[in-house]
Order: C-alpha cells, then structure tokens, then sequence
C-alpha cells in the first residue's frame, strides 16, 4: 500500500522546537514516528514505541538529547539505543528503539521509512520553502480523511478545479477543458500548460476589471508519494498562443506552492501546504489573501474527497468509469504501482 | 478488411434469450462460406458503415452458413442496436472472411467457460469437441434464466451432460471453483470467453491454482467493440534505442512493447484515459481511441498504444 524507500514530509520544522514538551507524533504510511530536536537543535526521528511494552516514547520525558519512556523509566539515546534500564545493571539485547533518516530541507521534516541505506537526501522533491528569500510564502497544514491514492488523482488532474474550486481559485470553467500532456519521471511526472484568456480568479476577481485576461503559466512537478510542487504564474493575456506553450504576456504575478501530501493510514493524509509570490511581484497583502484562499481551498477539496471516500465505503469495488482527465492521475499511480511492484518483488526475493 | 468482403443473405434473426438475437448467414450468391475453425469471428459490415467483429457460433463443420449472436448493448457505441433494431431477414449484407485469434488446441480434456455473450465462441468449440469424441466440459454463467441463450443447443444430446448452466452475479456457488481451480490437471486446457470482469476473475482464480499461462486461453470481446480497422502487424521503432518491437495482429501495441522489456504506463486500456499517450515522431498511427480529438489526431505526433494501430507498416515513437 506505501512505498517502503522514499522520503515523506513530517510536516514544518517550526511545529518541532526544543521546548521540553516538544515530542511531535506523527502518523506516516500505517507508523507512529516521534520527532523531537536534541539539545542542539538536531531533529531525532523515531519509532512511537517503546521496545520494552510498546508504550508511546511521546508520552515520555526529554533528558539532553535523550528520551526516556514514562512507563518503565527507560532512557532512550538519539540513536535508538537504550542507556538506562533503572533497577537492572545490564541493558538488555534488543533495547533498541527503532530511529530513522531525517532531514531537514526547505523548512519541510522528511523522513525515509525504508533501508536506512538507500535514504538519499537527493531523493527529497525539489521544493521553495517559506524561508527562501525570494520568495514571500505562507504556510499551513490540514488533515484530510482520504486515501493518498485519491489525492494523487485530485492533484493529477486541475480539471477539478472549474468544478471545486469555482468560489476560489477559479475563474471561469476553462480548467475543465485543458488537456495536459504528462511527461514520466522516475518518480513522479512532471506537467506544463498555460490556461490562456481567463478571467481573475473568484478570489482576486474584485481587484481587476471585470474584462480583464489573464494567462496562468502551470508547472506542476509531483514526486511520490504524493508530494505536488506547483508553479504558478499569471501573465497579461497574449493574443493566440497554444495551451502547450507557455505565454509570454507580460508577468504580473509570480506564484509558488509547495504541497505535501503524507498518508497517515489507509484513510487519512496528512497535508502540507505553501503558497505565496515572488519577493518582485510581491504587493502588499496579496499574500494573506492568497493563504486565505489557499485554506477555503482546501477545505473544497476535503469536502469532495471525504465525500468521495465515504462512497467509496459505501460501494467497495464498484465499476468506475474512465474520462479524458484521468491521464495525469493514471500516470502518477503508475508510477507508484511500479516502485510498489518493485518492493514487493524485492521482499519476494529476499 | 483483411481479404476481400463476403456477400451473405440474413437468412433468419430471432431472438434466443433476453437481449439475445442470433443470426442465420448464408451466402448470397450460392458460393461456399470459407470454412472456418472453432473460435473464429467476422467482420460484419452494419448499417451506417460500423463494422463489428462477432464469433461464429455454428457447428464448425457445419456447410454453408453461419451463425451468430448479437447482445444488445445499450450504452453501447451503435454496432449491437444496428443488429438488433435494423437488420432485416433477407437482407444483404457483407462480411470479412473468418479470423481466429482463439483456437482450441489438441487437449486431453477441454474446460470451457463462458460469461454471457462469451457463450458464442464457446459453443462452436463444444461442437467441434463433441464432433471430435474430445473430452470437454462447458459452464456457462448468466446473470439470470431469460439471459441464457442457445439453451436447446446446450441440451442437445450430443453433449451429454457436459454442458452446465450456472445462474447469478459473477461466479455463483453452483460452480466449484476450487475444484477446477485449484489442481490443474496435465492436458487439461481452460478457454474463457465473457465480459472483462468475469474472464478476470476466472484466470486469477485458475492463476492463483496453479494453472499454467500456457493452457490458459481467452478472448476479450470487448476490445471487439473498438472501432474495428485493419488488423495488421506493424512494426514500432523506439528513437534513440535502436529497439523495433513487432506488433502481431490481436496484440496491442502496449502489450508487444511491455513483451519487449519496454513498459508504457496503461490505466483504462480502452483508448479513454490518456494515460498510455506516447510521442510519435514517424509513420501515421491508425487511432482507435476516444481520447485524442479530431485536431489532435491531425496533428500526428502521438497515439495511445494501449488500442491504437499504425496505418504505416512503422511508427517512430520517442520515449
């Protein structure tokens, strides 16, 4: 269900300090993973789980750089390995408490749930985060109740956005009609369109004219397991130009988000977003208006996809119909079911 | 059409179950009908230029005639409703010569299963089994009794009490799937003819048995309901890599590359989603998809492997 051997967001490193109270849970493909920083500020990410009873180390104490479970007095290192079994002299073999590669990257947590071997820093997704000084970014985080496979096919797909998102960051129905070419990556696909003549956004409708055109230049990059890093930048509309070339009307608003999307479980993400403009088409309050929007937004989406979900409870297994929109969503699942098919032959092997 | 056109006369059409219709051909002319082997369909050119493909249902040996049956299909695109609510006893019409891209092969003992409309191919391969004293066994699924046709053909006494008739969803409890399922026997063969949904789970049931791919042989009939065209090999020239891959008729395109080592992302399979859209950057493709427009299609610079075809003997894609 989860690929083993990739890097998933743990959310952003501001949401883990050094407070004593700063044990951070995490719920990531079906784990429990604690976050908390060490003395010097360096993040330990570890299993939720005592190796004694398995109670949640969450629940216990910061000591340095150590943890200690507040079941049983057992005092974890950053390492994993037990330092302390109080009333017994000799640690007993196994008092390890599973850790994992953790990194921190474009203020996002990542941590890698697979061979600590093969946990390549490359692998993380290319991402702007909030402190990049180019750019002005807001952040913001929300749980939405679905399959990650689901969020794929909503982020795979901005048809839906015509239909989701028309009070918000649509104009016009005219996403519902683009039809984007996806080229393969390894992991991931990666998408370029331009949605040519639209109005404003619902959004920003009343800053503008109400004849005003806009063409949106689109640059979506998306990794698994569903991480969507999306460019997004509105130029003055160009007379003719192609909905497979990018248009070269004036820049008016050079936009950026960067989204995570990390399964908790089965039914459950967990989502990471950004959104913001760059630091030189920046306006005053533009930002807060678009980290507004961007959470009503999303609150669009959850609406749809936890409805979705529920159906999908309702009528397990029942037909679907393929339509024209689901090339991106197809491509990005296969790309998952290839390295899930590659795992599972890997552990066949093993 | 491969070969040239047959004139035959629509020598009887009556309805042999909910849905059903089969079809009498004779030929028009007095001519033979080219013989054909059990498995085999036509090309049958219908009213409004559609051209469909349907599985000859009659005894193989049977001189002289052909028959089919047609299910209706509502949501379909046309081909099943111009048999049904135009085709007229009497009328001329014209078919392909026969093809056969599910053949029985020489087998101790014969395990044939139909889904449906997949009866049809089905039945010509219990003739020509029970003609030849092979051993068989034939299950036939239908949703309901009113869905099941050719019913008095199954009863007949040629076949004994070979032919069994299991009725409800999918595969009812009437049928003992564990025991045919579960130990395959040594030349024993298995032939599966229905709707997507039932022939997959027949072959992952027979799969997860144990039985081997290569005794396991079944016809998809709805990729008969593309838009039929040329079944021609053609050939796929990948740039860059020196790689041509040899596309058979009745192969697709994605299933002769994936042979090849050369994997193409497929989701729908039925030239609906895009998702298996590959660049072309020589030869014309022959497009059998919904997906591309008609301006697209005019640009040539891509084609859905997944159904779609070469009009050229080769096309370059880039991957």
């Amino acid at each position: 269900m989860f690929v083993r051997n990739a890097w998933y967001c743990a959310g952003w490193d501001e949401a883990v300090g050094i407070g004593a109270n700063d044990l951070v849970v995490r719920q990531i493909a079906g784990r429990s993973i604690l976050l908390y920083r060490t003395g010097e500020g360096r993040l330990v990410a570890m299993e939720d789980r005592c190796p004694h009873r398995s109670a949640p180390l969450s629940l216990g104490r910061k000591e340095g750089d150590a943890i200690r479970c507040m079941y049983h007095g057992m005092l974890f290192g950053p390492d994993g390995a037990c330092r302390q079994v109080p009333g017994m002299d000799r640690i007993p073999e196994g008092a390890v408490a599973a850790t994992l590669p953790v990194v921190e990257k474009d203020n996002w947590i990542w941590v890698w749930l697979g061979d600590p071997a093969r946990a390549d820093p490359e692998l993380i997704c290319f991402a702007i985060g909030p402190s990049d000084p180019d750019w002005v970014l807001r952040t913001s985080h929300l749980r939405v109740d679905t399959g990650y496979r689901e969020e794929i096919a909503n982020l795979a797909d901005l048809s839906h956005v015509s239909w989701v998102h028309g009070l918000t960051f649509a104009g016009s129905d005219d996403w519902g009609y683009i039809k984007p070419r996806h080229r393969l990556n390894p992991r991931g696909i990666e998408t370029r369109y331009c949605v040519r003549g639209v109005p404003a956004p619902a959004f920003a409708r009343h800053l503008f004219a109400d004849d005003a055109r806009f063409d949106i230049n689109v640059h979506v990059r998306m990794t698994v397991p569903c991480n969507f890093i999306l460019s997004f930048a509105v130029h003055e509309a160009e007379a003719g130009g192609a909905p497979n070339e990018p248009s070269r009307g004036k820049l008016l608003l050079d936009t950026f988000s960067s989204q995570a999307v990390t399964p908790r479980d089965a039914g459950s993400v967990d989502y990471y977003f950004s959104w913001g403009t760059s630091r030189e088409t920046n306006f005053p309050g533009i930002v807060d208006l678009m980290h507004r929007t961007n959470m009503d937004a999303f609150l669009e989406d959850k609406r749809i996809l936890e409805g979705q979900r529920a159906r999908l409870l309702q009528y397990p297994g029942a037909p679907q119909v393929d339509i024209v929109h689901d090339a991106g969503p197809g491509r990005m699942l296969w790309v998952l079911d290839q390295l899930l098919a590659e795992e599972a032959a890997e552990a066949g092997a093993a | 059409m491969s070969g040239d056109w047959i004139s035959v006369r629509l020598a009887d059409k009556r309805l042999v179950a909910e849905d059903v219709a089969a079809l009498l051909l004779e030929p028009a002319d007095g001519t033979a009908l080219p013989p054909f082997a059990a498995g085999a369909h036509v090309d049958v050119e219908l009213p409004g230029g559609l051209v469909r493909q349907y599985s000859l249902c009659n005894a193989p040996g049977d001189p002289g005639r052909y028959e089919l049956g047609v299910l209706l299909d509502r949501q379909g695109r046309g081909g099943s409703r111009a048999v049904h609510e135009q085709l007229a006893v009497g009328q001329a019409i014209r078919i392909g010569r026969p093809r056969n891209l599910f053949p029985l092969v020489p087998a101790e003992h014969s395990v044939l299963l139909a889904g449906g409309i997949g009866i049809t191919p089905i039945l010509a391969m219990a003739e020509q089994l029970a003609a030849d004293g092979a051993g068989f066994e034939l299950h036939y699924f239908v949703r309901s009794p009113e869905r099941a046709a050719f019913v008095d053909r199954l009863a007949a006494p040629r076949f004994g009490d070979r032919c069994r008739l299991h009725v409800g969803d999918r595969i009812p409890p009437s049928f003992d799937a564990p025991a045919l399922f579960d130990a395959p026997r040594a030349g024993h063969h298995l032939y599966v003819c229905g709707p997507n949904a039932f022939m997959d789970a027949v072959l992952d049931g027979a799969r997860a048995g144990g039985w081997p791919d290569d005794r396991l042989h079944s016809e998809r009939f709805a990729a008969a309901a593309l838009p039929a065209g040329d079944d021609r090999p053609f050939e796929i020239e990948v740039e860059g890599s020196g790689a041509i891959v040899a596309v058979a008729p009745g192969q697709s395109a994605a299933e002769a590359l994936a042979a090849a080592g050369i994997c193409i992302p497929l989701s729908c399979e039925q030239g609906i989603c895009g998702t298996c859209l590959t660049t072309v950057v020589g030869g014309v493709p022959d497009h059998r998809d919904s997906y591309l427009s008609d301006a697209e299609r005019a640009a040539n610079d891509c084609f859905t492997p997944c159904c779609s075809r070469a009009a050229t003997p080769r096309l370059v894609i880039q991957l």
